[in-house]
């Protein structure tokens, strides 16, 4: 048969060298840039050394075993995929095995009709073939592919459950690399390696009986290598691995130093170490080659010496077959077919060590998966969520205590009260918490002490669904998503909730509308990532709108501190003012004007509640709100 | 494939190398393709019944003998091939790497680091690949259907036309398989690009998400972009299904007509069940360099797209360099007076909008000057200047009576020591990164000094692993403050001439600032310091102060002077004093 995958893999050696890993990220990258300076550099041999064995221990089944549980829903579809595949290795015997009596029966006779029937017959056998290759090659696809999607479906859905305190530790760039990358590594897993390596094995098996089926004595001869290929095999198999996972850690060396000079370009130009900095680099890049040189090696080893052992089968065959052969107990028929099938021996050898590689690769992957997996939300849905308080839009805090990491406390001991319909603003310096506060309501994070309730209730003890279905949270940077402006209104939400009518309902009323309908498309128009192509303004505006749709009992808002131009400005405060209205609000005011409007001012200084009153009431005290007052408002006064 | 032809130095330089290489590639194929051939003669030896066990041995002996010359020639070809492209890729990422440290400021606003890291990444990568590999299977290509041909033409020219026939629709299909592949690639990459975006945002506005309880709904888009991609891969998928049983289908064709042919020929006598055995095997050699040879092509059409996007980097031009009437080091003076004259910069490709309008300043050496002024004022453009980080025009700034571009640039930047508002420091030791600001090798307490003056030591010491800390994703994270006052002491032990603080104390307190800026006044007496705030306290103490509000000096003078006048600076130090009020309250 014909030798196309004999080197058809051959390539990949290229194609597989992991020069496209994203920037390092933690978890994957060991970015460390070693030190080129002299008194280093003897420990640099010890330290390959200690890098290879950090290397070798490095191999976890059990994570290959809770993968299986994705293929389950494709029991059928894999056993019929193995069964077609085991069809599909002894199909490609064929010409094999039909040799012989092509060969012993038609051709020494000299039977040419029988010759012509023989190879009509081999042809329907290629095309049967060829129809069930095409079918279980895309049925092995839609296996990966479907097992995949659920991977990655599971996995976004693990993440969304995840508390805000989980994104703060985690670069958004990290978890992309794990949604998108890491699974497709898998689903190579799945597609190629469960059923490839089943393959395989069959072909091997079929081999090794049709070789000793045709002639037992002069197949055990050729037996002889296989012990030989197995452990070059073995050898390479070890030498590719480890070199590639050489590459890869020393690539993300590189890419981490590069990176960082090109971030850093101004303070390395600043302090003219260009020199010491390429220096640096040079021994990186170095290094990256040397393990580079290492895989090229094993390549370069392996594939010449396969061929050299396949001529030494050859070799066995004409050695012994011919001998053999003047005893008159071989024919002509079964040496050839000794040496086409011979021919076929070593591809399944050399696959199954590459299958092996992929499971490797896939193990990385899946390991770095299972740890977002094993990572329990911390913020959870109570058991036996309380009955639903009368819906009055009530708060309090109750001696609340937090720090998002251990006792580094920024809300101290802080209880209040806001009665339903209050207006009330937060006020103090940088730092004080009061955008925590927010954050607490919404239970983006769980309080260390003391309750916070709402309408009586502790909300913790609520479904936060419900919790944040009765909350509109508007904040500062306002995050637009790329859509239509429509769907950045009414966010995710179908037309039975919140339909186009209504979304221009709330726009008019927040002050949009206009400037809305002015941008090509008005409603429909595209919102770029981000907003981009928004003004500050425009942005606030929207984030108003989309909470006014939302209809909530309660109001927590952020007021923008940029600058936005009078006329907006003007919009924005007659927004707000409708947006309160008969809500209970919280709003960390930067803006006299809004402070004046509400019922109550809370003041909070290094995650205490130091003053509380009206505006008047503060003025009057001559304490922190006083000073606060002179600080940032007293210009606008002045306005 | 014209961007491709930059690559010519590399190939010039190694081109030794590739012509063994080359040599070498077509010895590998001349073996192997002999291995058929005398395996054919010896079984024809073998079914004349003419042969001794004797001759058998020996036959076997050269068959090994043949593969074992191909295989050695295929190593020899591999390594000396693939390690010189691994070369290139070393020489090409060293060139480009050096071109990005010559380019200047106005490139890297322009460019982000994540451009430029895929350039250096998967762009190389393309260009590896083309002068490995796809070099080395072109040449394989070239010579095995030659050799291969020949051989089997000697053998029997009959059954070799007959068997060839299917395999001329090899390259049809490649190239038509090589399309709907690349179509499909494209589509895959795509869907997985918007599969990225989608996660991206959604992933970033979680806080939105959350606090409109939008999970389920985000999850459903989520599905919905997840399907597509598995739709699109499955389109893929079919079409890769069909390429390689399709290959299969065509080889087997022909073998099936050698097999036939063949069995003609043997029976008209004209053929031995040798020849019929090397005609197959030989056969087999022409079919994977014929896949090869559209599987390279395309890796030429890839890395030369990749090329044009390094060209980005690599035909960019510095604007900022040494000049040709340079004044050279040993004419340069020790004194470096500043002086402005009627300076007005904009930053290139912003030419309307000058960040600095019409600046009149001479700071003769030694004096501490103070710099303050709002955000956007253009304090920190003005230092950057000094750095030449941006080109500046002749005849508008001056050090030490020179010209600043007739500086040779790395000899101004040795006389100039920055702290740049936004601190960076390595991921690498504490003390690799002080000493990174030194011209010449440090002491241990060269260091430990400079941290003192900074205010860090006690920190430093604080460290389990004192100035061996480690910075950065393994390592310690610095509080603000620390980053800050690590970056000052990295700029004291540069010895400079002149010390800039681009608004380097913001994350420290003020008691820390007093007792900086009071070691500052000794290590840097008789030098020049030049400090940007936005806080009076900084600045209070300083021989000269000048206010900057939109790009214009609107006032200058000592502390005293200034607040005894209206305007920017009295305001500044009003709110100052509230805050401290403030923070005292607390």
């Amino acid at each position: 048969m014909a030798k196309p995958d004999s080197h058809a893999h051959d390539p990949q050696e290229n194609a597989e060298t992991p020069g496209t890993q994203a920037p390092p990220a933690p978890g994957t990258g060991h970015g460390r840039v070693q030190n080129p300076s002299p008194q280093a550099r003897p420990r640099r041999a010890k330290k390959a050394e200690v890098e290879e064995e950090a290397l070798e221990s490095f191999e976890d089944w059990t994570q290959i075993k809770r993968l299986a549980r994705y293929l389950k829903p494709r029991k059928g579809a894999i056993a019929l995929a193995v069964f077609l595949s085991i069809i599909i290795a002894g199909l490609q015997l064929a010409p094999g095995l039909m040799v012989k009596p092509i060969v012993d029966d038609y051709i020494v006779p000299g039977n040419w009709t029988g010759v012509i029937w023989m190879a009509g017959i081999l042809l329907v056998i290629f095309l049967v073939m060829f129809g069930l290759q095409v079918y279980t090659e895309y049925q092995i696809a839609k296996i990966g592919q479907l097992s995949m999607r659920d991977l990655r479906m599971d996995l976004f859905r693990h993440i969304n459950k995840q508390g805000l305190g989980f994104f703060d530790k985690r670069p958004v760039g990290w978890l992309i690399t794990r949604v998108t990358s890491d699974v497709n590594v898998l689903n190579e897993l799945f597609a190629q390696g469960v059923v490839g390596i089943f393959q395989q094995m069959f072909m091997l098996v079929g081999i090794v009986v049709a070789l000793l089926f045709l002639n037992w004595q002069l197949a055990l001869w050729t037996f002889l290598v296989i012990p030989v290929v197995i452990a070059l095999s073995w050898f390479f198999r070890t030498r590719v691995r480890l070199g590639y996972r050489l590459t890869r850690l020393r690539l993300s060396r590189l890419n981490t130093h590069t990176q960082e000079n090109v971030t850093g370009m101004k303070t390395v130009h600043a302090n003219t170490q260009e020199q010491r900095q390429f220096g640096q680099f040079e021994h990186l890049n170095d290094l990256h080659r040397d393990a580079h040189y290492r895989t090229v090696f094993a390549f370069a080893t392996y594939f010449p010496a396969i061929e050299v052992i396949s001529a030494v089968g050859l070799a066995l065959i004409v050695w012994q077959g011919g001998h053999q052969f003047t005893l008159q107990m071989v024919t002509v028929g079964e040496l050839l077919a000794f040496v086409l099938l011979l021919e076929r021996f070593f591809a399944p050898i050399r696959d199954l060590s590459e299958k092996f590689n992929l499971v490797q690769s896939a193990i990385a992957a899946s390991e770095r998966l299972f740890k977002i997996f094993d990572t329990a939300p911390k913020i959870n849905d109570p058991e036996s969520p309380a009955a639903m308080p009368i819906k009055s839009g009530m708060i309090e805090f109750r001696d609340v205590w937090f720090a998002y990491n251990d006792e580094d406390w920024v809300l101290k001991g802080v209880s209040f009260k806001v009665q339903h319909g209050q207006k009330i603003a937060l006020v103090g310096p940088t730092g004080s918490g009061k955008t925590t506060m927010m954050a607490l309501l919404c239970r983006f994070y769980d309080i260390q002490k003391g309750e916070i309730l709402l309408d009586g209730v502790n909300i913790q003890h609520l479904p936060q669904k419900q919790l944040r279905q009765r909350i509109a949270i508007v904040l500062q940077d306002v995050f637009l998503f790329r859509g239509t402006v429509l769907d950045n209104i009414r966010l995710g939400e179908s037309d039975a909730r919140i339909n186009g009518q209504r979304a221009e309902m709330v726009a008019t009323a927040v002050n949009a509308h206009t400037f809305i309908e002015r941008l090509p498309g008005g409603y429909d128009a595209n919102v770029m990532e981000r907003g981009a192509t928004l003004s500050v303004g425009q942005k606030q505006l929207l984030s108003f709108a989309r909470a006014l749709a939302f209809d909530p009992e309660i109001l927590v808002l952020d007021e923008a501190t940029s600058n936005i131009d009078t006329e907006t400005e003007h919009l924005i405060q007659a927004a707000m003012e409708r947006l309160v209205e008969g809500r209970t609000s919280m709003i960390i005011a930067h803006r006299l004007s809004t402070i004046q409007s509400c019922d109550r001012i809370l003041v909070l200084h290094h995650g205490h509640l130091v003053e509380e009153g009206s505006h008047q009431e503060l003025l009057g005290r001559d304490g922190l709100y006083r000073r606060l007052y002179e600080l940032q408002y007293r210009e606008q006064a002045a306005v | 494939m014209k961007a491709l032809l930059a690559l010519k130095v590399y190939l010039v330089k190694y081109r030794w190398r590739f012509l063994f290489g080359i040599v070498f590639v077509f010895f590998a194929n001349y073996f192997s393709a002999k291995v058929p051939v005398y395996a054919g003669k010896a079984i024809n030896g073998i079914t004349d019944r003419a042969t001794l066990m004797q001759e058998l041995r020996d036959a076997a002996l050269l068959l090994v003998c043949i593969a074992g010359l191909g295989g050695a020639f295929r190593y020899l070809m591999r390594r000396v091939l693939i390690d010189t492209s691994r070369d290139i890729e070393f020489d090409f990422r060293n060139d480009i790497y050096k071109k990005l440290q010559s380019l200047d400021a106005t490139f890297y606003d322009g460019n982000n680091t994540g451009d430029i890291m895929s350039r250096m990444t998967n762009d190389l990568d393309m260009i590896r690949m083309v002068l490995g590999p796809a070099i080395m299977y072109t040449a394989n290509t070239i010579f095995v259907l030659p050799i291969v041909l020949i051989q089997m033409f000697r053998l029997n020219w009959q059954v070799t036309v007959a068997g060839l026939m299917p395999l001329v629709l090899l390259p049809a299909l490649v190239k038509i398989f090589g399309a709907r592949l690349h179509h499909g690639y494209r589509a895959q990459q795509d869907a997985l690009g918007d599969l990225t975006t989608y996660t991206q945002e959604s992933l970033a506005g979680i806080r939105v998400v959350k606090a409109y309880a939008q999970e389920q709904n985000q999850e459903r888009k989520f599905d919905a972009e997840n399907d597509h991609y598995i739709k699109v891969s499955l389109d893929l998928a079919k079409t890769l299904a069909y390429f390689r049983p399709a290959i299969q289908l065509i080889a087997g064709s022909g073998l099936a007509i050698i097999l036939v042919v063949g069995a003609r020929q043997i029976m008209a006598g004209s053929l031995d069940y040798g020849d019929l055995t090397a005609l197959l095997l030989l056969f087999g050699m022409l079919v994977w360099p014929m896949i090869a040879a559209g599987w390279v092509i395309n890796l030429y059409q890839r890395a030369n797209s990749a090329m044009e996007r390094i060209a980005g980097i690599t035909e960019a031009k510095s604007m900022v360099g040494d000049s040709p009437t340079a004044v050279s080091a040993a004419d340069l003076p020790g004194d470096l007076d500043v002086e402005f004259r009627d300076l007005t910069f904009a930053y290139p490709g912003a030419e309307e909008e000058p960040v600095l309008k019409n600046i009149t300043l001479k700071i003769p050496s030694g004096t501490t000057l103070g710099i303050i002024g709002r955000v956007g004022a253009g304090k920190s453009t003005l230092v950057h200047l000094l750095l030449r980080l941006y080109p500046v025009e002749r005849g508008q700034l001056f050090l030490g009576g020179i010209d600043i571009n007739d500086w040779p640039l790395a000899e101004l930047r040795r006389r100039v020591a920055i702290v740049f508002q936004e601190t960076f420091l390595f991921s690498d030791t504490l003390s690799e990164n002080i000493r990174f600001g030194a011209l010449s090798e440090l002491t241990q307490e060269q260091i430990e000094d400079a941290a003192r003056q900074a205010n860090v030591h006690d920190d430093i010491a604080g460290f389990p692993k004192g100035y061996e800390t480690m910075l950065g994703e393994r390592g310690i994270n610095l509080s603000g403050g620390q980053k800050q006052r690590t970056a000052i002491a990295r700029a004291l032990v540069r010895d400079s001439s002149l010390l800039i603080l681009d608004d380097a104390l913001s994350a420290v307190d003020t008691q820390t600032e007093e007792q900086i800026l009071g070691h500052l006044e000794t290590v840097m007496a008789n030098r020049s310091v030049f400090l940007i705030s936005h806080r009076i306290s900084t600045v209070s103490m300083a021989d000269h102060i000048i206010v900057l509000e939109d790009g214009v000096i609107t006032a200058q003078g000592r502390h005293e002077s200034l607040l005894a006048q209206p305007g920017l600076y009295t305001e500044l130090h009003r709110k100052q004093l509230l805050e401290e009020e403030v923070e005292a309250i607390g």
